[in-house]
C-alpha cells in the first residue's frame, strides 16, 4: 500500500473526525446527559464522563439530581459515583493537576 | 524430618534478619563478636521484589498473611479490615521494615511509667532517660528525617535529616487545635537523598517503595554486615534446647526437610512479634513462664473525616505519604482516660484510587452534600463539592491497648514444612468507644460550623507487642536487658518484649532497644574475656 494513500486515508479520519465529533457527543448525551453535564458542573471535554451511564440510568441521574432528598439523594450517589469516583476523574472535577491511574490504589501525593 | 545434616559453632547467633536481627549483629560485630545469623527466607534483592509486586517468599514455611476471626468494633462503622485480625509478616531477608510504612516515632516519657489501666501493668522495667542516648543513636543510624526545633515532647532530639515540609492538612490541623499541636512525623523517608537512596516520591506505596527510598534493614544495615557475618538463609529455627538454664542448641530445618543444629554461646530470638514468641511455645526444654504468650496487643485504629468549610486542607497534596502528626492526645486521652493517641494527617487519604473504602466513603459523602446543596443554593454540584474537598481532613488515631492476661498467642497448628501457625486472641479495649467518642467531641467542640463523623475502623495496625513481654518472672518473659528468664544466655529482640503498648508506632522502640543489648552484649562479652 503506497505511503501517500495511507497519509490521505488518516488525514481524512482526523478531519473527518474532528468534525463530526461535537455531533456525536451531543447524540450519545442526548438531553438528559446535558442537563447532567450542567447540573454536575461538567466541561465540554468532561461531558463523555457520562457516556458510561445507560440511557435509563442517565434519566434516573437526572431526576434525582433536580430533585434530590434523602433517598433520591443516596440514589444519585450511587449513579453519580462512578462518573466522579476515579482519583484522575475526582482531581480533574476540584481542579487539580493531571492525575493517573494507575493499577494500584496508592497513586501518590501531589506537590504543592 | 529428615537426619542431621550439619552442626555448626557460633559466638552469637541471630535468629532472624530483620531490623533488630542485622542491627545487633552490627554492633556485635564492633564489639569484636563472631556472628552467625539465621534467617527462614530467601535472599531476594530488592528489585526481584519490585518486579514479583510481593515480598512473598517462595519457601513452604514462609506462608503469609494468616486471618483471625475478631470481634466487631464496639461502636461505629465496620471495614472490610476488621472483621479479621491479620497476621501479615515479610517471610525474607530484611523482615518487615521492608512493607512498614515507615513512621518512627518515639514513645513519649510517661509511657515507660504507666500504672494499670483495665489490664495488668504496663510500667517498663526501664525509663525513657535510660533509653533516650539510644534513640539517638537509631535515628542516626536509621536516617530519620524529624524536627529537632519543634520535636514531638521535651526531650533531647537530633534528627540526622530535616523534617518534610508540612502538608496544607497539617497546617489546617494545626490551626484547629493550636500551635504546637502537630508537628512532623519522624519518618524514614527521606526528606532528601541519604546514603544512596534518592529522598521520598511521595508516590504512598510505602509497602513496596518503588524507588527503594524508604530506610529499610535491606538497604541501610545488611550491606554494612552482609561481607562479615555468617548468614544461613531458608532456615527455619524450630526448636530451642535447653540444659542447666542454659539453650545448649538450636534446631533447624531448611526448605528440603533437613535438620541442622547450631551451638552458640548466645542465642538471640529476633524474630517479629509474634513468631519469637512461638519459637519459645514449640520448644519443649524451654521453661514455661505464666506469661508466655499472654497479654498480647496492638493497636487499634478509627479514622474520622472533619468536613468543614474554611479550611484550606488540600487533600492528595504533600511531600510524603504522610508529614505531619496531631500530639494532643500523645500523652494521654485526659486525665481520667490514661490511655494514649497518636494523630495521624492522611493528607494522603484522599489521593488514593477509587476502590479504597475510606476514600470512596469520604468522596461519596462530599457527593452526597453537594447534591443537595446545589438544590438549596443554586450553583452546580462541581461548585458544592470542590469547596467541601478543600476542606476535608482526615486523621487516623492509633489507640494505646492494654495488656489483658486472655489476649493471647499460642500455636494453631504445625504445618508438614515445618511452620507454626497462630492462634491469636485479640479484642478492642473495653475503653476504645470512648476514645472515638472523646475525638469526635473533641473535634466538633473546635469547629463547630464543621461536621465530624467516625469513618472506618481498624482492629489492628500491625504492631504484634506484648507476648513475651519485659518484667518480674510473675509477671513477665523477659528482664531489662531482654534475657528470658531461667535461661541465661537467651534473649529475646522482639516487640513482643513490649510490656506496655503506647499509641507509638514500635519500630524505633525495638531499634533502640536492640542497640542497648548490642551494648549489654559487648560488656558481658569483654567481661567473660577478662574472665577467661
Amino acid at each position: 500500500m503506497p505511503w501517500s494513500f495511507m497519509h490521505r486515508r488518516r488525514f481524512t479520519q482526523i478531519v473527518g473526525g474532528l468534525l463530526l465529533a461535537p455531533l456525536s457527543a451531543c447524540r450519545s448525551r442526548g438531553p438528559d446527559g446535558q442537563a447532567i453535564a450542567r447540573l454536575l458542573g461538567l466541561r465540554p471535554g468532561e461531558s463523555a464522563w457520562i457516556e458510561q451511564l445507560t440511557t435509563e440510568a442517565r434519566g434516573e441521574l437526572r431526576a434525582m439530581l433536580e430533585r434530590p432528598g434523602d433517598s433520591r439523594t443516596a440514589r444519585a450517589v450511587d449513579l453519580a459515583f462512578p462518573i466522579l469516583g476515579d482519583r484522575s476523574r475526582t482531581f480533574a472535577f476540584v481542579g487539580y493537576p493531571a492525575a493517573q491511574d494507575r493499577r494500584s490504589v496508592c497513586d501518590g501525593l501531589l506537590a504543592e | 524430618m529428615g537426619s542431621l545434616l550439619s552442626e555448626r559453632q557460633a559466638d552469637l547467633c541471630i535468629l532472624g534478619s530483620g531490623i533488630a536481627g542485622l542491627l545487633l549483629a552490627e554492633r556485635a560485630l564492633a564489639g569484636g563478636r563472631r556472628v552467625l545469623l539465621v534467617e527462614r527466607g530467601t535472599p531476594m534483592s530488592f528489585a526481584d521484589r519490585v518486579k514479583q509486586g510481593s515480598h512473598d517468599d517462595p519457601l513452604p514455611f514462609n506462608s503469609s498473611p494468616h486471618r483471625f476471626p475478631h470481634e466487631p468494633p464496639p461502636s461505629g462503622p465496620r471495614t472490610r479490615w476488621d472483621d479479621r485480625y491479620v497476621f501479615w509478616p515479610v517471610y525474607n531477608l530484611g523482615g518487615c521494615t521492608n512493607i512498614f510504612f515507615g513512621n518512627v516515632p518515639r514513645m513519649h516519657p510517661s509511657h515507660f511509667t504507666r500504672d494499670a489501666f483495665g489490664g495488668a501493668s504496663r510500667r517498663w522495667p526501664i525509663t525513657y532517660e535510660e533509653l533516650e542516648p539510644f534513640y539517638l543513636q537509631a535515628e542516626k543510624r536509621l536516617g530519620v528525617s524529624g524536627n529537632s526545633e519543634q520535636p514531638p515532647f521535651a526531650g533531647h532530639f537530633d534528627y540526622p535529616l530535616p523534617p518534610h515540609r508540612l502538608s496544607p492538612s497539617d497546617r489546617a490541623c494545626e490551626a484547629i487545635f493550636g500551635p504546637g499541636s502537630v508537628t512532623q512525623v519522624p519518618t524514614v523517608r527521606p526528606s532528601r537523598e541519604v546514603g544512596g537512596r534518592p529522598r521520598c516520591c511521595s508516590t504512598n506505596e510505602c509497602h513496596l517503595c518503588p524507588i527503594d527510598s524508604k530506610g529499610t534493614a535491606l538497604n541501610t544495615v545488611y550491606p554494612a554486615v552482609k561481607d562479615r557475618i555468617e548468614l544461613l538463609t531458608g532456615w527455619l529455627a524450630v526448636d530451642l534446647h535447653c540444659a542447666a538454664g542454659r539453650v545448649t542448641g538450636v534446631s533447624c530445618v531448611d526448605a528440603q526437610g533437613g535438620r541442622h543444629r547450631i551451638h552458640a554461646r548466645d542465642i538471640v530470638v529476633a524474630c517479629n512479634g509474634i513468631d519469637s514468641c512461638l519459637l519459645l511455645q514449640r520448644s519443649p526444654s524451654v521453661p514455661r513462664l505464666p506469661s508466655l504468650g499472654r497479654y498480647y496487643m496492638d493497636h487499634p485504629v478509627f479514622e474520622l473525616a472533619i468536613y468543614d468549610t474554611g479550611l484550606d486542607t488540600r487533600p492528595g497534596y504533600g511531600d510524603s505519604a504522610q508529614t505531619g502528626m496531631l500530639m494532643s492526645f500523645f500523652d494521654r486521652v485526659a486525665p481520667d482516660l490514661p490511655v494514649s493517641m497518636l494523630g495521624e494527617i492522611k493528607s494522603s487519604a484522599l489521593s488514593l484510587n477509587r476502590g479504597e473504602l475510606t476514600r470512596d466513603a469520604i468522596v461519596r459523602d462530599l457527593l452526597h452534600d453537594a447534591i443537595e446543596r446545589r438544590a438549596d443554593e443554586g450553583g452546580s454540584v462541581r461548585d458544592h463539592f470542590t469547596r467541601a474537598w478543600g476542606s476535608t481532613l482526615v486523621l487516623w488515631f492509633a489507640v494505646e491497648t492494654q495488656p489483658v492476661a486472655d489476649h493471647t498467642v499460642e500455636i494453631g497448628r504445625v504445618t508438614e514444612s515445618g511452620q507454626a501457625i497462630p492462634r491469636i486472641v485479640h479484642r478492642y479495649p473495653t475503653y476504645f468507644a470512648e476514645c472515638i467518642a472523646r475525638a469526635v467531641a473533641t473535634l466538633q467542640e473546635r469547629r463547630p460550623q464543621g461536621r465530624v463523623k467516625h469513618i472506618s475502623t481498624f482492629c489492628g495496625s500491625y504492631h504484634w507487642l506484648g507476648a513475651t513481654r519485659m518484667g518480674s518472672i510473675e509477671d513477665g518473659c523477659v528482664d531489662r536487658h531482654l534475657r528470658y528468664h531461667e535461661l541465661e544466655n537467651l534473649y529475646v529482640l522482639s516487640t513482643s518484649t513490649f510490656p506496655g503498648g503506647s499509641s507509638a508506632n514500635p519500630t524505633l522502640t525495638l531499634t533502640a532497644l536492640t542497640l542497648r543489648l548490642g551494648d549489654h552484649l559487648s560488656a558481658g562479652n569483654r567481661a567473660g574475656a577478662a574472665q577467661a
